[in-house]
């Protein structure tokens, strides 16, 4: 598989992901993880890649916040309010979808291979 | 190997989903939460107000049209009243959702059904209290077609819609944050809103704190300790020929020294009160004493630069974000124009003006609750309460206290006499009645007044007004002013007063009627040409005797108006602004003369040390202003703290270190007269007798020290700033949410009096010129928006910080308000028929 190939493959699972959560639910991320390692069983990173795809997915829907308000102050506000504070909110934002999704291409592969 | 990191990604991707789908200990389940699509971040999307917009909303007779302008303030358009009532509906239910969920729950005791179990006790206050009883009762007096009813019924036919069409991305953070989902709401709602104003404003338990006073001190100290009468007399109601208040004399009768008994009657008296009544130092607050301070003012055309009349507003209330006002403009051709504050939950504009006249408030104060001690038939489940002699039945009902889950955490049987909610206490059962638990429409005369063209219309509309007791002052275009304390003053029986518990077994120790509106305090056009109140005694008893009230505040922002009005002749609306935060106080003028003549007398006996004569000169190179940047009020607060500590150590109990209750500032200054009263001998030092020169000056030294230890030892380094801070909390408390240490320019007994908590200070600051086209300013602490994420959650917080006020757009047509004004169009539109 070329690069290019590659590239192509994570930008639409990227795609698939952010369309999931936007028109479904969170949980289409490990839903999408899952048929993405069903599907290529042969790609021994995939879980590592699916990850990726997570946090770039809902990087993606963050900004797609940005022209409505300030992401910046809420984030400051939510991310006190909850004693984490801003910026770790914000990057668990980002690694609660690499977390569900790894774990589920993790799982799927483990299963298969059996 | 495969197989461990197979379990490891199963045990992983379980516990992820687990977090994802379910709540954890209180906090939110995290998929839904973190979701950047539907989640907290897509509250984001909908901060700022779209540009452009149109919505159907059922119900409307016709298009309204909302035009935003620069500083987000709507102006609601429409072609009949109902039609405005129901779109301010929706643009409330947009900007402030979670707030009016708030108040409506705080007042229906529900609070527990949206947070928990963790202010159960915070609902059971709410539910003795009565008030949501109350409103029903006031709903259900309402006619079908009475005018009030259906415009609270449009208004909230407006906030359900909201409701019902919200997206996912419209939830505020706040349902996000506590895991709950909005809910329509019922018209009735409003009253629950006019409720939650009397209990803010007309709550007054201060017999109970008496109870405590007493116990400790002795009821003759006591009574001249928190008087009837303030012994500094600077009425709202001016009297003729008087241009400086009126001192009165009197002395404080020494204090008994309590024993035990007393000692634990004092506990008890104590306990009875609500725990937020205490003050920072956690002794109990006397009311109005430096915490809320609300002040207006007018001048008639005489005294105004333009020769057009000017009012000023500067209601003082709770801190918030968000703020307790919304600014809002209603325009219906013809029939209505009011621009002011509204407060979500309802269609009225308690503060504001129209083209005709202007109007604000400050509270009143005056004694409208009263305690009936009563006999019931048993102490453990009272069935019956005894009168004149005779059984009768309590009213009896079970409340049932709910978590979100719907689950019962909590039930309370509560009673009812003649009088109202009775409860049980550390000193039996005492039942109360109250002004605010009674019959009366404050909305229907608010909705009234809003459409007067003149004072005396608008006054006319008020007729009805009950409760919370207000100090209303209003000007018109005509050039007249006029000041009324409107409200319901309840008459008693024998010596008329309300300041003592009564003993309930009498039916003679009922009201036996009301003050005529006659007997209200009130002045028009008077010849002095300005009026002003600022929650003082509304009437010299001198001139007019009447029990309306006790424990009045401290006149000394009256004085300082006064002050400011009486020397003018060419009033502006830009001097009126300066006002709102003028920095000289009154009281300072009071006490640092006694000061410098301690000293002096010190000096001269060779008395004074080193240390207390550079605290003096200090003190006296100040120029007596509250600045945020002075060093001498630092000292003076210090001074001033230390000296009430000194002066009222026997309002301490033995083995505590805070005084039952403070006595107003205007005692302090009573006392000042009696060099040699007992009350100035400190207790802590039995071989010495203290008199008050030694107190003042021991004062200084202990302000100095202290300054010194909590500000550095450099005094040029101190700032007031750093010591008087705001503090604009959010109305769930949430570190993030709220602004907090801001320095503003306030001071005690200044217009904008502060306290070390910072949570109070002015509500809303406005100026309005009624001349032939109507000009008005205004800001608030706070913004329209009800949405952190907003830049208008607290936009005008530095403008009010500094004491700037903005310009109000009074647009009369849609039209009418420039585009580059504009920061939004909303069209609403009638639904289709289906």
């Amino acid at each position: 598989m070329t690069t290019a190939s590659r590239v192509a493959k994570f930008a639409m699972i990227v795609g698939a992901m952010a369309a999931g959560t936007w028109f479904v639910g969170w949980w289409t991320v490990p839903v999408i993880a899952a048929v993405w390692a069903i599907v290529d069983r042969t790609d021994r990173t995939l879980p590592l890649r699916a990850a990726g795809a997570g946090i770039a997915a809902w990087g993606l829907l963050l900004a797609a916040q940005l022209p409505g308000g300030s992401l910046e102050r809420l984030a400051i506000a939510v991310g006190t309010a909850m004693g984490v504070g801003a910026l770790p909110l914000v990057v668990l934002t980002l690694l609660y979808p690499a977390l569900l999704a790894a774990s589920a291409a993790g799982l799927v592969r483990a299963l298969a291979a059996r | 190997m495969r197989l461990l990191n197979g379990a490891i990604a199963g045990i992983a991707l379980a516990g992820a989903l687990a977090v994802g789908f379910f709540s954890v200990r209180g906090a939110p389940a995290l998929g839904s939460f973190l979701d950047p699509a539907h989640g907290v971040w897509s509250v984001a999307r909908t901060a700022e107000l779209p540009r452009e917009q149109a919505v159907a909303l059922g119900g409307l007779g016709a298009e309204v049209e909302v035009r935003y302008d620069d500083r987000g303030v709507p102006h609601i358009f429409g072609r009949t009243d109902l039609d405005v009532y129901r779109a301010l509906g929706w643009v409330h239910a947009r900007d402030r959702l979670f707030q009016m969920e708030l108040t409506q729950r705080a007042v229906a005791g529900t609070l527990s059904e949206l947070a928990g179990a963790r202010v159960l006790e915070v609902d059971r206050t709410a539910r003795r209290q009565g008030l949501a009883l109350a409103a029903d009762a006031k709903w259900k007096a309402l006619s079908a077609d009475s005018p009030t009813r259906q415009a609270v019924e449009a208004y909230m036919g407006g906030v359900n819609a909201y409701v019902r069409a919200m997206r996912p991305e419209d939830v505020p953070v706040e349902y996000r944050l506590l895991g709950r989902t909005p809910r329509e709401f019922d018209p009735r709602d409003t009253y629950y809103l006019l409720a939650r104003m009397a209990l803010t404003l007309a709550w007054q338990d201060d017999e109970l704190q008496r109870g405590a006073i007493e116990a400790v001190i002795g009821p003759e100290a006591a009574a001249a300790l928190f008087p009837v009468d303030a012994p500094i007399q600077e009425p709202i109601e001016p009297v003729p020929g008087r241009a400086s208040a009126r001192y009165a004399p009197g002395a404080i009768p020494a204090p008994r020294v309590p024993d035990p008994t007393a000692v634990a009657d004092a506990r008890a008296w104590r306990g009875l009160l609500d725990p937020s009544a205490r003050d920072a130092d956690g002794m109990l607050r006397t009311r109005g004493e430096g915490v809320v301070g609300s002040n207006n003012w007018a001048v008639g055309p005489a005294r105004s630069a333009s020769g057009h009349a000017l009012l000023s507003g500067d209601p003082h209330l709770q801190l918030s974000l968000p703020s307790i006002w919304y600014e809002a403009h209603l325009v219906v051709p013809g029939v209505l124009d009011v621009y002011g504050v509204t407060l979500p939950l309802g269609p009225i504009t308690p503060i504001g003006f129209n083209r005709d006249v202007a109007w604000t408030a400050t509270n009143t104060g005056a004694d409208v609750m009263d305690f009936y001690r009563e006999t019931v038939d048993d102490s453990l489940a009272p069935t019956r309460y005894r009168v004149d002699g005779a059984w009768r039945p309590l009213e009896s009902r079970v409340e049932v206290y709910r978590d979100p889950s719907g689950r019962v955490i909590a039930t309370d049987t509560l009673h009812r006499t003649h009088r109202g909610p009775m409860s049980r206490s550390a000193v039996g059962f005492v039942s109360t009645r109250w002004t605010a638990l009674e019959l009366s429409d404050e909305g229907d005369a608010f909705r009234r007044a809003s459409r007067a063209a003149s004072a005396a219309e608008w006054y006319a509309a008020m007729e009805a007004y009950r409760a919370p007791a207000q100090n209303f002052l209003v000007a018109d275009r005509g050039g007249h002013i006029g000041i009324r304390s409107t409200g319901r003053y309840p008459l008693r029986p024998g010596d008329g007063r309300g300041d003592r518990i009564f003993d309930g077994s009498s039916s003679a120790s009922d009201w036996t009627g009301d003050w005529p509106l006659a007997r209200y305090p009130q002045a028009v056009d008077p010849a002095q040409g300005f009026l002003a109140s600022a929650n003082q005694q509304p009437i010299d008893p001198s001139v007019r005797p009447g029990y309306l009230g006790w424990n009045w505040p401290a006149p000394w922002r009256a004085m300082r108006i006064n002050s400011i009005l009486r020397g003018e002749r060419g009033m502006t609306p830009d001097k009126m602004r300066l006002a709102h935060t003028d920095p000289r106080s009154e009281l300072v003028s009071a006490l640092l003369p006694a000061l410098a003549n301690a000293v002096g007398v010190a000096k001269t006996a060779g008395r004074l040390d080193a240390e207390t004569a550079e605290a003096h000169a200090f003190l006296e190179a100040w120029d007596q202003r509250f600045d945020v940047g002075s060093k001498g009020a630092v000292l003076f607060d210090a001074f001033n703290s230390a000296l009430v500590r000194g002066t009222w150590d026997e309002l301490v109990l033995p083995g505590e270190d805070r005084r039952v209750a403070t006595p107003n500032s205007m005692l302090l200054v009573r006392l000042l007269g009696d060099s040699g009263s007992v009350w100035w001998d400190r207790r802590a030092t039995p071989a010495e007798r203290e008199d008050r020169d030694a107190i003042l000056v021991a004062s200084l030294r202990e302000g100095w020290q202290s300054a010194r230890a909590r500000w550095g030892n450099d005094p040029t380094a101190w700032q007031w700033g750093l010591v008087r801070r705001a503090n604009v909390r959010h109305l769930l408390f949430l570190p993030g949410f709220g602004r907090e240490g801001l320095p503003v320019q306030s001071g005690p007994g200044t217009l904008s009096p502060s306290e070390a908590s910072g949570t109070h200070g002015a509500s809303w600051r406005f100026v309005v010129e009624l001349g032939p086209e109507i000009r008005a300013w205004g800001t608030y602490p706070g913004g329209q928006s009800g949405n952190p994420a907003s830049t208008r959650y607290d936009d005008r917080l530095t403008q009010w910080q500094r004491g700037e006020l903005a310009p109000l757009r009074t647009p009369a047509a849609a039209d009418g308000l420039p585009d580059s004004l504009t920061s939004a169009r909303l069209t609403l539109r009638p639904e289709s028929p289906r």
